[in-house]
C-alpha cells in the first residue's frame, strides 16, 4: 500500500461510482472486518455473519447514491450502523420463527429497544470501530517506526511480555523498553485521533 | 550508573514521549523509568490518552476474523467482482428495486472507465470501437456484465442488426470444454427457443461453439429483479402477491409442458420479476441438464443446495412436467411464509427433509395465507408425483381463481394460457367441472381430511363465481404469439381458421400456428415495412404490400412468389374483391390501382389529394372507400373508379376504414380517438364513438355489423355495440398501440397485432350469445 489511503468524504463520494472498484476495495477492507466482527459479537455464526456483512453492504451499495447518511446524526458511521442493525433485526425475526435459541431472543429484545437498550449495541459498534481505525492507524504508523522500537512495542503491548524479558530478547535497556512502548502507542493514538476526526 | 530517585513531572514524560529531550535527560529518564513502576504506569497513561489504546493494542492479533472463515473467500469473491464487473455483480441482482434503478444504472462514462479493464477478463470479447462498451461478440456490442451463476456469466447487450439489446449468457468454461455438456446447452437452448410466452423469457439465438469460439445463448433482456432477491429479507409476500407470481409461474409452465419440455430447475433465482410490469419470466429452461453433468462429473454429487428440487429429482430418478409442480410449489410454500419449506443445515439435510417431512401448511404460519392457497401450495409439495395436481395449465387457471379473492386485479396481470385452455376458460359450464376434478385430485393427499377437501372446493367454486360476476366484459383470456421482430402492422387468419399471417416492419412476413403458438414459416415479403397481409377470400393465395411500393400475391402454402405489381410509393393498404378477381391498392401518392389477380393487369387507377393509408371493398363489391391523410373519406364506384361520395369530419388524418359484412355501413377511425360510422350511400355520419385513449389505428365489424372493434395508441381493443354506442369490453394485454384487427367471424376470435411486436388471439365467442 504505497498510494495514501483516501481520506473518508473522498472515499464516500467515490463509492457512489458503482464502478470504482479501488473506493469499494478500500470501503471493504475498512468496514468489512468491523462489520464481521460486530456482527459476530452478537452471536452469529460464521456463515451468517459473512451473509450478513454481504447483506450490508448490498444496501450501503444501493443506497449510497442517496447521500441518506449526511442527513443521519453522526454521519456514515451511525448510518452504518443503523443499517447493520436492521439487518440483525432482520435475521433475528427470521430465526425467531424458525425456532429461537435463547441468545436470539435476548439478542432479539435487545435489537427491539430503542433509545436506551440500544446503547449498548451502539457502544459495542463504537468499541469495534475504534478497533477498526487502530488497525488502519497500524498500517499507517509502522512503517514510520524503527523495527526495533516497534519489536519492542509490539512483544510488551500485543504479546504482553514483561519488559525485562523483552529487554533480554532485544538486548536493550528496560527503561527503552517503556519508552519504545510509549511512544509507539502515543503516535497511534494521534493517528487514532486523527481517523476519527476525519470521519466525522 | 546513577539513577534518578526523583521522578520526572508529566511535562517531561510528555517531552520523552515525544522524543523532544535533550540527549543527557533521555538517558536519565530512560533509565529511571527501567526501575520505577509509577513512571512506567504514568508514561503509557499518557501515551494512550482517552482512548483505550492499550486495550485494543491487546486485542490487535484478533482483530480479522479468523484465517478458516469464510469471510476470505467471500472478499475474494468481492473484490474479484468489483474489478471486473461495472455494477459489481456481487449487487447486481438488487440493482432494480423500486426507486433504486436511477440511482444505480451507471452512466456512459462509468461504463467507460470500466472498459478499459474489463475486456482482459472476458478472452472471448473483441475489442469494441465504441468505448461506451466492454467488448464485443459477432454482432453483439458488450455493455456490462448482468450477473454470474454456476453455468456461466450473463451479459447485457447491444445487437446491432436489429438494434436491440439483449441479454447473452456465456458458458463458464468448465462446459464449454465438456464436449456432451456443450451440445445439451445448445440442444436446451434451442428447444427452449420454441417456447413464446410472455412469462417466459424469449430465446432468441442460440450460437454454437464452432472451431475455437465459444457457444452462447441470445435472450430477452429483462429489466427487474429476481424473486430470489423480492425474498431474501426472508419475510412472506403478500398473499395475493403468492398468488399472482404462482399464476404467471404456472402460466408460464404450461408453456413448456405443452411441448413436452420440463424446466428442472425451478427456483426463485431463474424467476424473474420485470421492473416496470411486475411480470414474472420465468429463464433457464432445460439448462440444469446440461451443468448436471458437469457436476456429477466433478463432484460426483449435486452441488448447491436442492431446496426446491422434488424428491424424484434428488433421488435421481426420472423428472417430469410433475417435478416443475412440486418446485414451484416449494418457492409458493417460501413466498407464503418466508421460510423455504425443506430448510436444512446441509445439503444432505434438506434431501431427508424433502424426501420425509412435510412442513406446516403456509396458512398456520401466516394468517393472511387462505386456506385455499395453503392447501394448492400443500399439494403441490407431495411427494409422490401422482398426488400433485394435474398439469400446470390448471394451476394457473385456478390460482387465476384465488388472486381475484384478493381483490381486482389488473388484466394485464392474467396470463395468456396455452390456446386449448383459452377455448376452456371462456366457454362457461364446461370449465367448472373440469376444475373440480382437477381439484380433487389435488387435495387427495390430505388424506382424508374432508374438512379441507370442502373448503378448498367451496373456496373455488366461489372464486370462480365472483371471478365471472365481476369481469363479464374484460379479462378475456388471450393466446399470445409473441417475439415477432418488431411492429407487427397488420394480421389475418387463415380461411379454416388455424394460422395468422403477420405483416411485419422488418419487411417479413410470418404464418404463425395458434394451437401450437409456434412459427411455421417466415419469409422477406418487402424491402421496408410490410404494411398489410391478406388471404384470399377463396383461394390459396395471401396478398402483402409495403414501403418498396411493390403489391405481391403468394401461394399461401408454399409461400412462392406468383404475382407482383409496382405502384407509385408506398403502399398502405390492399383489399381483395369480395368475388376474389381483382385486388385494390392505395398508395402514398394517393392513387388507387385496380389490378386483376388472373390476367395480371391493372385495370383502373384514379387519384386523390394526401396519401392513401388504408381502402376497403364494400361486401357486395359494388363500392370503394379510401381514407389517409386528408381527412377525407371518399367512396367510389369500384368499375368505374368515379367518386361517389365525399365525407368529412375527422379533424386529423384517417388510418383505417372497414365496411361492414353488408350493406353499406363504413366505419373510419384515426387520429385523436376519431371513431366514425358512416352511410357510404348517402354520404351521412350515422355516429361517432367514444371511448377511446388516444389515436385508433384499426378497426373491423363483427357478428354482422352488430359490434365494432377497434385499437390504438392506448394499447387497448375495443369491442363497441353498435346499438347503443356502449364499450361492452376492453382487451388490454399489449404493451404498446394496437396497430390492426382481424376477424374469425366463424369460431368468434379476434386478432390485435401491436407494436410491441406481439399478436393477441381473443376468443369472444361468448359475446355473440
Amino acid at each position: 500500500m504505497t498510494e495514501s489511503p483516501l481520506t473518508r468524504a473522498t472515499l464516500l463520494l467515490r463509492l457512489r461510482d458503482p464502478s470504482d472498484s479501488d473506493a469499494w476495495s478500500e470501503f471493504l477492507r475498512d468496514y468489512g472486518p468491523m462489520i464481521y466482527r460486530f456482527v459476530r459479537s452478537r452471536g452469529l455464526q460464521d456463515a451468517d455473519a459473512v451473509d450478513l456483512m454481504q447483506d450490508v453492504l448490498r444496501s450501503v451499495g444501493m443506497a449510497i447514491s442517496r447521500l441518506e447518511y449526511e442527513k443521519e446524526k453522526g454521519g456514515f458511521r451511525a448510518w452504518l450502523f443503523t443499517i447493520t442493525r436492521n439487518k440483525l433485526y432482520t435475521y433475528f425475526q427470521k430465526r425467531k420463527r424458525i425456532g429461537p435459541t435463547g441468545n436470539d431472543t435476548a439478542q432479539f429484545e435487545m435489537l427491539k429497544q430503542t433509545a436506551d437498550g440500544a446503547d449498548d449495541l451502539k457502544h459495542q459498534w463504537e468499541i469495534e470501530h475504534q478497533r477498526q481505525l487502530l488497525s488502519r492507524a497500524v498500517e499507517i504508523v509502522k512503517p514510520q517506526i524503527e523495527s526495533k522500537t516497534w519489536e519492542a512495542f509490539r512483544l510488551t503491548a500485543v504479546d504482553g511480555m514483561s519488559a525485562a524479558e523483552v529487554s533480554r530478547k532485544l538486548n536493550m535497556k528496560s527503561g527503552s523498553v517503556y519508552v519504545a512502548r510509549s511512544r509507539v502507542t502515543a503516535k497511534l493514538r494521534v493517528e487514532v485521533e486523527r481517523l476519527l476526526a476525519e470521519g466525522n | 550508573m546513577p539513577v534518578a530517585s526523583i521522578c520526572p513531572d508529566q511535562k517531561t514524560l510528555t517531552q520523552l514521549i515525544e522524543g523532544a529531550l535533550p540527549d543527557a535527560d533521555l538517558k536519565r529518564w530512560t533509565d529511571h523509568l527501567g526501575d520505577c513502576g509509577n513512571c512506567q504506569a504514568a508514561i503509557q497513561t499518557i501515551a494512550t490518552g482517552a482512548i483505550e489504546i492499550d486495550r485494543y493494542v491487546g486485542e490487535l492479533v484478533s482483530i480479522d476474523p479468523p484465517d478458516e472463515s469464510s469471510y476470505w473467500q467471500v472478499v475474494k469473491e468481492l473484490e474479484i467482482d468489483l474489478k471486473t464487473s461495472a455494477e459489481r455483480p456481487a449487487f447486481a441482482d438488487t440493482q432494480a428495486r423500486s426507486g433504486e434503478r436511477d440511482a444505480e444504472r451507471p452512466s456512459d462514462e462509468q461504463k467507460r472507465d470500466l472498459s478499459a479493464s474489463s475486456t482482459s477478463d472476458f478472452p472471448f470479447l473483441e475489442p469494441s470501437s465504441d468505448p461506451a462498451f466492454i467488448g464485443q461478440l459477432h454482432h453483439f456490442l458488450i455493455a456490462r456484465v448482468i450477473g454470474r451463476g454456476g453455468m456461466g456469466i450473463v451479459l447485457e447487450a447491444f445487437d446491432t442488426h436489429l438494434q436491440r439489446n439483449v441479454a447473452i449468457k456465456v458458458l463458464n468454461p468448465q462446459i464449454q470444454q465438456n464436449e456432451i455438456a456443450r451440445q445439451r446447452f445448445c440442444r436446451e437452448g434451442r428447444a427452449a427457443a420454441a417456447i413464446s410466452h410472455e412469462h417466459v423469457v424469449s430465446m432468441h439465438h442460440v450460437a454454437k461453439a464452432n472451431e475455437g469460439e465459444i457457444a452462447y445463448l441470445v435472450m430477452q433482456l429483462i429489466e427487474g429483479e429476481t424473486l430470489e432477491n423480492r425474498m431474501k429479507e426472508g419475510r412472506p409476500l403478500p398473499a395475493k402477491e403468492v398468488a399472482r407470481i404462482g399464476m404467471q409461474i404456472a402460466a408460464g409452465l404450461s408453456a413448456a409442458h405443452s411441448r413436452e419440455m420440463v424446466h428442472r430447475d425451478i427456483k426463485p433465482a431463474n424467476i424473474l420479476i420485470e421492473a416496470e410490469t411486475e411480470r414474472v419470466k420465468l429463464t433457464d429452461f432445460g439448462l440444469a441438464r446440461a451443468t448436471d453433468d458437469i457436476k456429477l462429473t466433478k463432484t460426483g454429487m449435486v452441488a448447491g443446495t436442492p431446496l426446491y428440487m422434488a424428491p424424484e429429482q434428488a433421488m435421481g430418478g426420472t423428472t417430469d412436467e410433475r417435478s416443475d409442480l412440486f418446485s414451484m410449489g416449494a418457492v409458493m410454500y417460501e413466498m407464503a411464509t418466508g421460510i423455504s419449506p425443506f430448510q436444512a443445515a446441509s445439503a444432505v439435510g434438506v434431501m431427508k427433509k424433502i424426501m420425509d417431512e412435510m412442513p406446516t401448511p403456509p396458512h398456520l404460519i401466516n394468517s393472511e395465507i387462505t386456506k385455499p392457497l395453503s392447501g394448492l401450495i400443500m399439494a403441490l409439495i407431495a411427494k409422490e408425483p401422482e398426488d400433485r395436481p394435474e398439469s400446470s395449465a390448471s394451476i394457473a387457471t385456478v390460482l387465476a381463481g384465488l388472486v381475484s379473492e384478493f381483490g381486482p386485479i389488473s388484466p394485464l396481470q392474467v396470463p395468456a394460457v396455452t390456446a386449448h385452455e383459452a377455448k376452456k376458460l371462456s366457454g362457461n359450464h364446461q370449465m367448472g367441472n373440469q376444475q373440480m376434478v382437477d381439484r380433487r385430485k389435488m387435495v387427495a393427499w390430505t388424506g382424508g381430511v374432508i374438512v379441507i377437501v370442502a373448503l378448498v372446493i367451496a373456496g373455488i367454486v366461489w372464486a370462480l363465481q365472483l371471478a365471472q360476476s365481476k369481469s363479464q366484459n374484460d379479462d378475456f383470456p388471450s393466446v399470445l404469439l409473441a417475439g415477432n421482430p418488431g411492429t407487427v402492422w397488420s394480421v389475418d387468419f387463415s380461411a379454416d381458421g388455424q394460422d395468422i399471417a403477420a405483416a411485419i416492419e422488418d419487411g417479413s412476413v410470418r404464418l404463425w400456428n395458434i394451437e401450437t403458438q409456434t412459427v411455421t414459416k417466415r419469409f422477406n415479403a418487402h424491402r421496408g415495412a410490410v404494411w398489410m397481409v391478406k388471404f384470399h377470400p377463396t383461394r390459396p393465395i395471401v396478398a402483402t404490400c409495403g414501403d418498396d411500393s411493390r403489391v405481391k400475391l403468394w401461394d399461401s402454402s408454399s409461400f412462392e412468389l406468383l404475382k407482383e405489381w409496382h405502384a407509385e410509393n408506398t403502399v398502405r393498404g390492399i383489399a381483395f374483391s369480395p368475388n376474389g378477381k381483382r385486388i385494390i391498392a392505395g398508395d402514398r401518392e394517393g392513387v388507387i390501382h385496380v389490378y386483376d389477380i388472373d390476367s395480371g393487369k391493372e385495370l383502373a387507377t384514379a387519384s386523390q389529394s394526401g396519401s392513401i393509408l388504408a381502402i376497403d371493398y364494400s361486401s357486395d363489391g359494388k363500392l370503394i372507400a379510401t381514407a389517409g391523410s386528408d381527412k377525407i373519406v371518399r367512396v367510389w364506384d369500384a368499375q368505374s373508379l368515379n367518386e361517389r361520395q365525399t365525407m368529412s369530419g375527422h379533424d386529423g388524418p384517417i388510418y383505417n376504414v372497414r365496411f361492414a359484412d353488408s350493406g353499406a355501413m363504413l366505419a373510419t377511425v384515426g387520429w385523436n380517438k376519431n371513431i366514425r360510422i358512416w352511410n357510404a350511400e348517402t354520404g351521412s355520419e350515422i355516429y361517432q364513438l367514444d371511448g377511446s385513449d388516444g389515436d385508433v389505428w384499426g378497426v373491423a365489424f363483427c357478428v354482422d355489423g352488430q359490434h365494432l372493434v377497434t385499437g390504438g395508441q392506448d394499447a387497448a381493443a375495443r369491442v363497441f355495440d353498435l346499438a347503443d354506442g356502449s364499450v361492452i369490453a376492453t382487451l388490454r394485454g399489449h404493451e404498446s398501440a394496437v396497430h390492426n384487427i382481424a376477424l374469425d367471424t366463424d369460431r368468434g376470435r379476434i386478432a390485435t397485432c401491436s407494436r410491441d411486436g406481439t399478436i393477441r388471439v381473443w376468443d369472444l365467442s361468448r359475446l355473440q350469445h
